[in-house]
């Protein structure tokens, strides 16, 4: 990490607010005036840092990346096999990296030990450091980078990339069964090709998040990452009506959305279900049936792309297991996938090409429906994909929380629903970006301005008041004056808690979430 | 020499993985064992490892990885694998002489320290013991151990099976540890920019999205079944202990590698390459400790010859394929699973 490596105050400050000790409350606040006193007095940071006062910080980024260890291989096995079930909870802490990296010598926990407190090393040995922290202190800081440069993973690039890694492993079976180079070998389907096909359909599962459809995250480039995940936000949770090439439509919501719960979203469905009656999948489960379908025909399709060469004259080695895995209509476990791996029956299945067997895979790709009033119809593109803000369905507004600063909310007011998306964090990160960029001790390790998010506020209507969802007497719609504390009884609550309401928790100022949620773009 | 570690005590074959493993233990296993459990642990079934779109491709990565690896090992480790290699039977005095004595050519020549998968007197080794039916070779150190068991080609009832002898008899020595883990599949990712070895891992990660893994989950099914009935050329299948590791109190995940039994495919038996008894027994054992819905049976696990998953996929979208065989085995401790152990060569 070279900021962190350099010293810069704006790293040590960003890993210090993601590394998930507790700061005074309110704590998101105290977060972000973290990251602005890094960039507005950096010198002072800095003169804290040699003075040896950010040894917390040090000595939990120097475990880390021992843990990483010294090669890519190293790296890639820390990583892959600590998130292997990211739903699991105590993930990340000391024995599970000793497990995991035992090139990690016994003398790095000592010296953890020796700068942290026993309460703090106690922390770190029952919970362990967040996922964000460890995904970028072992990555060497990729994982923030990647959050900012994350095109591919947007339409219509997600889908090329799949395509074409997709076809890469349909052609190294191919070669594979048909090259007569294999001699000695007996099973047709690389291994590779599994690997190269799985990695495609992580850009296949990423289309098939609403979020992901209309942005024009190429368009928008560096300077829009923030920008781009407001919109990614809304589309994400709001859904998308689409249809793909089998003639399934069905209603999208995406990313942390596959099981979709919220209030807004079961209104949506119920609203599509109405308006599209039998023509419509409103279930809440449809995107997820659909993008497994779709995942598991693109699996199914390498089986089938070797046993379309099976009495070839170089596929003679592998006759035997492909013979064996044949029944009368269908192969051996098939029926361990959801999905069919072509157009027509068995027979087409078995003789189809790989032209085919690509084109076929494109049917399954979901397209969002045109904009519309209707239930059948989505709501606009908050950013069209020319770039500019929709002037329709779309205002926001700001309140102020005590002692926590400034919200920004944009509302979305269509098929008669009215539903707010607070972009605080995104709004100020994207303001960071620009202080960065001013600060001499930056070194060039952090690229580009945030200029998109800003376009919100001079092309979209602000409108005035209160909190619009406020409960207790006002109304939607009425706009007056707020009460100070009002909000506070609540927000203590949702604290002591430890409770998220939603998954865009709309209460405080959520500074390190947005780096989260722009990695989760990704 | 005189620096020499002193090696595990050999138990079978252990002593040959033991001996290049002791000094840098984990160095060397990321070399060997450590490698090839990571390189093909998602692709090709690992029992209790939870895969993923990332970790797939994060395995192919290390395939390549693993290909250019130069894990640094001792020479006077390499003797001592040499030694106990010809201790063990497993080469003559003569070939133990030969290879002994490249190894300290290698001393007085650049670049002499080579990863031990990458040494072709070790991999003599271990390319004997991969034709020794039944074979064990197991890694011990203060931390765990490593257990690789090669196929055995006489512990199954089914005749068809293990007729065909292994093919791989090269004249010269493997250079690479040939039918066990290592062939050059993948090395045409090394020119891959997707695939770049030479900067971050980061781009093929998935990171921790969850939808991702959830759909991935799917797939895992599929890919051990296919692994089971030897369409998979490459890899091995790996129990990572994770059980074992959440009793302990661990996380769930899977547990310390040093303690992954890791199983080879047994390359007489094209068809059915995994089945001898040491991993069947594992797959057993997770099959067990899972849960999931009594509606499978025997013939489920062995592909769905009789069909009808879809209509349970479609009924419990909650539970991947994995757990259904996995409920059965554990809920029908009867007929179902003598039936289902006995295809797989265990039910003695």
């Amino acid at each position: 990490m070279k900021g962190f490596e350099a010293k810069d105050p704006f790293a040590y400050s960003f890993l210090e607010v993601e590394s998930g000790f507790p700061v005074p409350f309110p704590e998101e606040l105290t977060k972000l005036n973290m990251l602005k006193r890094a960039i507005n007095e950096p010198w002072e940071v800095l003169r804290e840092i040699n003075q040896g006062k950010w040894k917390r910080v040090e000595a939990v980024v120097a475990f880390m990346s021992a843990a990483r260890g010294p090669t890519p291989y190293t790296e890639l096995h820390v990583l892959a096999h600590s998130m292997a079930k990211p739903t699991l909870s105590r993930r990340y802490y000391i024995g599970l990296m000793q497990s995991r990296a035992p090139w990690l010598p016994a003398s790095a926990v000592t010296q953890l030990k020796a700068q942290i407190t026993a309460s703090e090393y106690e922390k770190l040995a029952s919970e362990g450091v967040p996922g964000r922290f460890f995904s970028t202190v072992v990555s060497n800081g990729y994982y923030f980078q990647l959050a900012l440069n994350n095109n591919s993973h947007f339409a219509p690039d997600n889908w090329k990339r799949f395509s074409d890694d997709h076809r890469a492993a349909l052609n190294l079976v191919k070669d594979h069964v048909t090259s007569g180079s294999a001699q000695g070998l007996t099973a047709p389907v690389p291994a590779e090709a599994i690997a190269r096909t799985a990695f495609s359909l992580h850009y296949l599962t990423d289309a098939f998040a609403s979020g992901h459809m209309r942005v024009p995250r190429n368009l928008m480039g560096i300077n829009g990452s923030f920008a781009s995940g407001v919109m990614h936000d809304v589309d994400n949770e709001y859904g998308l009506v689409v249809k793909n090439g089998l003639g399934d439509t069905w209603r999208a919501f995406g990313d942390g959305y596959l099981n979709p719960t919220e209030l807004i979203q079961e209104k949506l469905l119920n609203q599509l279900a109405i308006a599209g009656g039998q023509s419509v999948n409103a279930k809440r489960d449809a995107n997820y049936f659909n993008a497994i379908r779709a995942v598991g025909s693109a699996l199914m399709q390498l089986h089938y792309e070797a046993q379309r060469h099976k009495d070839e004259a170089n596929a003679a080695p592998f006759k035997p297991v492909l013979e064996n895995m044949r029944l009368p209509d269908h192969l051996m476990g098939d029926n361990l996938s959801f999905g069919v791996p072509g157009d027509g029956g068995y027979s087409d299945w078995l003789t189809q090409n790989i032209d085919a067997k690509v084109a076929y895979m494109e049917k399954h790709r979901p397209r969002p429906v045109g904009v519309g009033p209707s239930a059948l119809e989505n709501h606009p593109p908050l950013y069209d994909p020319s770039g500019n803000v929709s002037k329709k369905g779309y205002v926001w507004y700001e309140f102020e929380l005590e002692k926590l600063g400034k919200n920004k909310v944009l509302r979305l007011s269509w098929h008669g629903n009215k539903k707010d998306f607070d972009y605080t964090e995104n709004y100020n990160v994207g303001l960071l970006m620009d202080g960065l960029l001013l600060s001499n001790l930056r070194g060039g390790w952090l690229p580009g301005r945030e200029t998109w998010v800003q376009a919100l506020h001079t092309q979209l209507p602000e409108i005035t008041g209160p909190p619009p969802w406020r409960a207790g007497g006002v109304s939607r719609g009425s706009y007056g004056t707020r009460q100070p504390g009002s909000w506070r009884p609540f927000f203590f609550l949702v604290k002591a808690w430890g409770a998220r309401p939603t998954r865009r928790r709309r209460f405080g100022i959520r500074t390190s979430s947005a780096f989260k949620r722009r990695a989760a773009d990704a | 020499m005189q620096n020499a570690p002193d090696a595990p005590a050999p138990t079978g074959l252990q002593g040959v993985l033991g001996a290049v493993s002791s000094a840098n233990a984990f160095r060397d296993m990321a070399g060997l064992a450590g490698t090839q459990a990571n390189v093909r642990a998602a692709m090709e079934a690992a029992s209790n490892l939870a895969t993923n779109f990332g970790n797939q491709a994060a395995a192919l990565k290390m395939a390549d990885i693993a290909d250019k690896a130069r894990a640094t090992q001792s020479v006077d480790q390499q003797l001592a694998s040499i030694q106990r290699a010809k201790d063990l039977q497993l080469i003559t005095p003569e070939e133990a002489s030969t290879q002994a004595n490249e190894v300290l050519k290698g001393l007085h020549s650049p670049g002499s320290s080579t990863a031990p998968h990458e040494n072709s007197a070790v991999n003599r080794v271990i390319d004997t013991a991969g034709r020794t039916a039944g074979s064990v070779v197991e890694a011990q150190n203060q931390e765990g151990h490593v257990r690789v068991e090669m196929g055995k080609g006489t512990d199954v009832g089914n005749p068809e099976d293990g007729a065909e002898p292994a093919q791989e008899e090269d004249s010269e020595p493997p250079t690479k540890l040939n039918g066990l883990w290592f062939d050059d599949h993948g090395a045409e990712f090394g020119t891959d920019e997707n695939f770049n070895v030479s900067g971050y891992a980061g781009d093929v990660l998935a990171m921790s999205e969850t939808e991702h893994f959830k759909l991935g989950e799917n797939l895992q099914s599929m890919i051990d079944y296919w692994a089971s009935r030897g369409l998979i050329h490459g890899g091995c299948r790996i129990d990572t202990k994770a059980r074992e590791h959440q009793q302990a109190g661990g996380s769930g995940l899977s547990g310390p590698i040093q303690d992954w039994d890791i199983f080879t495919p047994d390359r007489a038996k094209p068809t059915q390459p995994y089945h001898h008894s040491g991993f069947v027994r594992a797959l057993a054992l997770h099959h067990a400790s899972t849960e999931g819905p009594a509606t499978l049976d025997a013939d489920d696990l062995e592909g769905g010859a009789q069909g009808g998953e879809r209509r349970r996929l479609v009924d419990r979208p909650d539970r991947h394929v994995g757990r259904r065989l996995s409920g059965n085995l554990r809920r029908h401790p009867g007929p179902g699973r003598a039936t289902a152990l006995e295809r797989l060569g265990a039910g003695r």
